[in-house]
């Protein structure tokens, strides 16, 4: 099951046109994303951050709240963007009791060309397996 | 609940893999409700952290040293009273961070606050200026021409999107520059940094419910909204909190689809690739939502 987004991306430009219709064509779309994914159980908490794909391998810190005896877990995960595509390349969930906010920040050199690699950190309620989802 | 704060670093091999490095660094002496780290430049070794303590209500900022075996060392710190909500923080330079956050005064005005890191990692209060009624203020950096800016978004008092761009001295003196106000939200904001394009793009809970993402452009004392769009068919992000700037005319976006949960509270991250397009050629939307299996936190 896939996210209902619009189909379509209205535009308002053909040719001929004049500079006003020009800004007015500025848009922003969604190109491609994921579904199916990355399950989490506790939806305050998610943070994304850019890597630059060739400056691998690379680093990045998270940083957050932790409570003793707090099930909430810290699942990190790395994306590479294809440029059609989000592919996951790797994902490490980490026990430790996170009880609230993450963050995650990259200590790469990023750029502002090419494809990226992205990270994300998310919390998770539960630890355990791992499965497959579907895509859409 | 006492909580702590943990930070932790991570390796990213060849093949995209990701392993903890070393031992994570535990702050036992704050108890955040809101955590937000930032590199202090690119490619740096240092991070620095902003937390609010629920124990006295106040900002903490933490500079830390992240050396090749991962094991995290504090440098210094620094206090600010009277903080509460949600807040975020933005590298400046090698030397300077701002931080965006909610005062805990009776009228929640938006605290923007620059903070000098010296070699040694000493932290440092610069300067501070406020704005009025702000929840959840997210700040990132928006560099005009030479001049280091940020620029914070949040939800006004009469619960609209409210942009600020603010220009900081190499002294840490914060002058406001541009503001902008958008339509009603219902929670904000993520906000991010469109690098190769040099423009804002706020990701936002949108009042009716939907996932509204929205790019800006500042000209002179102007500031505007370019363009947005809107996601349809009911989704209701309950956090679009995460929002990078990627490469040109691109960002991503990370977000809680609670549509797509299993019944017993386990919802789906949903990242999505955003493309802006500021030619003047038709176009349409590249559906390819391809993807292929992914790894999930479940029972």
């Amino acid at each position: 099951m896939g996210l209902a987004w619009a189909s379509r991306v209205a535009v308002g430009a053909s040719l001929g046109l004049s500079l006003l219709a020009i800004a007015s064509a500025q848009t922003i779309a969604p190109l491609y994303g994921t579904s199916g994914g990355q399950v989490v159980a506790f939806p305050d908490n998610a943070a994304v951050a850019p890597l630059n794909l060739r400056s691998l391998p690379g680093w990045v810190v998270t940083a957050a709240c932790t409570a003793y005896g707090n099930p909430f877990g810290l699942e990190v995960a790395v994306w590479e963007d294809t440029g059609s595509a989000l592919v996951q390349k790797g994902s490490y969930f980490d026990s430790s009791s996170i009880c609230g906010s993450v963050s995650v920040a990259s200590l790469s050199n990023t750029s502002t060309l090419g494809y990226t690699t992205i990270v994300t950190a998310v919390g998770c309620l539960w630890s355990g397996r791992y499965k497959s989802l579907p895509g859409r | 609940m006492v909580g702590a704060l943990q930070v932790t670093a991570w390796q990213v091999s060849s093949s995209g893999s990701i392993s903890p490095l070393g031992t994570p660094a535990v702050d036992n002496t704050v108890s955040p409700d809101w955590v937000s780290v930032t590199p202090l430049v690119a490619g740096s070794t240092r991070v620095v952290t902003a937390v609010d303590n629920l124990i006295n209500y106040e900002l903490k900022v933490t500079a830390w040293q992240v050396p090749s075996t991962g094991d995290i060392k504090a440098l210094g710190s620094m206090y600010k009273p009277n903080v509460t909500g949600y807040g975020s923080i933005t590298p400046l330079n090698s030397s300077q961070v701002v931080t965006a956050d909610q005062n805990e005064n009776a009228s929640g005005d938006l605290e923007v606050i620059s903070w000098g890191i010296d070699s040694a990692g000493k932290v440092t209060q610069q300067g501070m200026v406020t704005a009025g009624y702000a929840w959840n203020p997210v700040i990132t950096p928006y560099f005009l021409a030479s001049n280091p800016s940020v620029v914070t978004a949040f939800v006004e008092g009469s619960g609209h999107l409210e942009l600020i761009t603010w220009g900081v001295s190499s002294k840490g003196i914060l002058t406001r520059q541009a503001t902008v106000r958008t339509g009603s939200i219902t929670y904000p904001a993520a906000l991010a940094f469109i690098p190769g394009d040099r423009l804002p793009f706020a990701a936002v809970l949108g009042g009716n419910g939907v996932l509204d993402v929205e790019i800006f452009h500042q000209s002179g004392l102007s500031l505007k909204e370019l363009t947005s769009y809107q996601t349809s068919g009911g989704y209701w992000p309950q956090n679009p909190q995460g929002a990078a700037g990627e490469s040109d005319h691109r960002v991503v976006t990370a977000a809680i689809n609670p549509n797509n949960c299993d019944g017993i509270g386990d919802c789906e991250l949903e990242l999505e690739v955003w493309y802006f397009d500021s030619s003047d050629y038709t176009r349409d939307e590249q559906s390819a939502f391809a993807q292929t299996a992914q790894s999930v936190c479940a029972r």
